[in-house]
């Protein structure tokens, strides 16, 4: 796990995300597979709030806590922890009580892998400069 | 520079010969007021052990890669963070050296 | 939750997927056969899908994904009788005994089959550049 250098909110944001972007893919590709499966739920991963709410002001972290070991409500080590939240859709299924709407999963694993590739290369570019700079800094 | 913090055994005059610094990993008692701030020795030590677990957490990452468990932005992100942190290390040598070499250089 | 799972997901779906085009184009093809081998008209099948979970997922201490497979039975809807006094097979009564496909619906089955099956590839793709970025991030 990052920390030091590479323990700040960015890396551990960007660490976070693809984690919950990769099993976010899976249950996509779980309801894309299902979607002709008589009675199958489709599941949605949700944690865009989730991770916004973990973001809070390196230094100015306010921990909730108050017991030794129980993480801050802000800051990398709530970015760390951050689970988001599986909703499982019951209504709007057709007659055989599936639920799975491929357009819309079509759609939202466009922007799954979209995200997912973004934040592989900012946190590729970052670690990269770091090393730069740690090299070059004279 | 406060005098104070330089020690006792720089201030007093050595026969010509002998060095006027100290081993390299005796710096730790050069500069130390208490608890303020590190040395070159107390940082390079930091390094090398930061260095060390995270190069031993990227095995790890790695192996779980291997038997299926983990995933590969996981075993990437391990080992581009243990090598950040050996990077850091040889920075940290190399200015520690560099530091080394410009005290002896000093004329007494 | 990385291109392993993803792909077996995927391919689980390629397969059954294809499956289901299969036994189109075996009911196509048996539509109008009234004397099969084992005697009688051609009886259509039927898929239907069905979620499984590969339990060798359970040692990685994540919820097992859903894989699925196609299952292939007999259609149990009734055989329908048409009047046909021409027809080679007919009985006493100028009646034949017809098999129970409709080759509206076994073209619906199809589309909707041939569709599935390219959502499915994309996912495989989807998958696979996701990987690509991961090992970019090493490099």
């Amino acid at each position: 796990m990052p920390s030091g250098l590479t323990g700040t909110e960015t890396y551990q944001l960007l660490a976070r995300a693809l984690d919950l972007r990769a099993r976010a893919q899976e249950r996509i590709a779980d309801n894309l597979a299902n979607q002709d499966t008589p009675g199958y739920k489709a599941r949605r991963l949700d944690f865009q709030d989730a991770l916004r709410g973990a973001l809070g002001q390196e230094g100015t972290l306010r921990p909730a806590a108050t017991r030794p070991g129980h993480f801050g409500a802000t800051g990398s080590d709530a970015i760390r922890h951050v689970k988001g939240t599986e909703e499982v859709v019951r209504d709007g299924g057709g007659p055989d009580g599936n639920t799975v709407a491929p357009e819309e999963e079509m759609a939202r694993m466009a922007e799954n892998s979209v995200m997912f590739d973004a934040a592989a290369q900012i946190i590729g570019a970052k670690y990269r400069s770091l090393k730069y700079v740690i090299r070059e800094g004279r | 520079m406060d005098i104070k913090s330089i020690p006792p055994q720089m201030l007093v005059p050595k026969p010509i010969g002998e060095p006027v610094g100290t081993p390299l990993a005796d710096l730790s008692n050069v500069g130390s007021t208490g608890d303020v701030g590190t040395s070159f020795a107390d940082a390079l030590k930091g390094a090398v052990e930061d260095a060390n677990a995270k190069s031993v957490e990227a095995e790890h990452q790695v192996q779980r890669l291997v038997v299926g468990e983990g995933s590969v932005h996981q075993a990437m992100i391990a080992m581009q963070d243990a090598s950040v942190a050996m990077e850091m290390v040889l920075a940290v040598r190399n200015k520690a050296l560099e530091a080394y070499h410009e005290i002896m250089r000093m004329p007494v | 939750m990385d291109i392993g799972t993803l792909l077996q997901i995927s391919g689980s779906a390629l397969g059954a997927q294809k499956r289901r085009l299969e036994v189109v184009a075996e009911n196509l093809a048996g539509a109008e056969v009234t004397h099969t081998a084992d005697g009688g008209p051609y009886r259509r099948k039927d898929v239907v899908f069905k979620t499984f979970h590969d339990h060798l997922n359970d040692a990685r201490g994540e919820r097992a994904p859903d894989l699925v497979k196609a299952e292939v039975a007999l259609d149990p809807r009734p055989l329908p009788l048409v009047h046909d006094p021409g027809h080679p097979d007919a009985d006493a009564d100028g009646n034949v005994r017809m098999p129970n496909v409709n080759v509206t619906e076994e073209m619906m089955n199809m589309i909707s089959a041939s569709r599935s099956y390219e959502a499915n590839v994309k996912a495989v793709g989807a998958a696979k550049q996701m990987a690509r970025a991961a090992l970019r991030i090493g490099e």
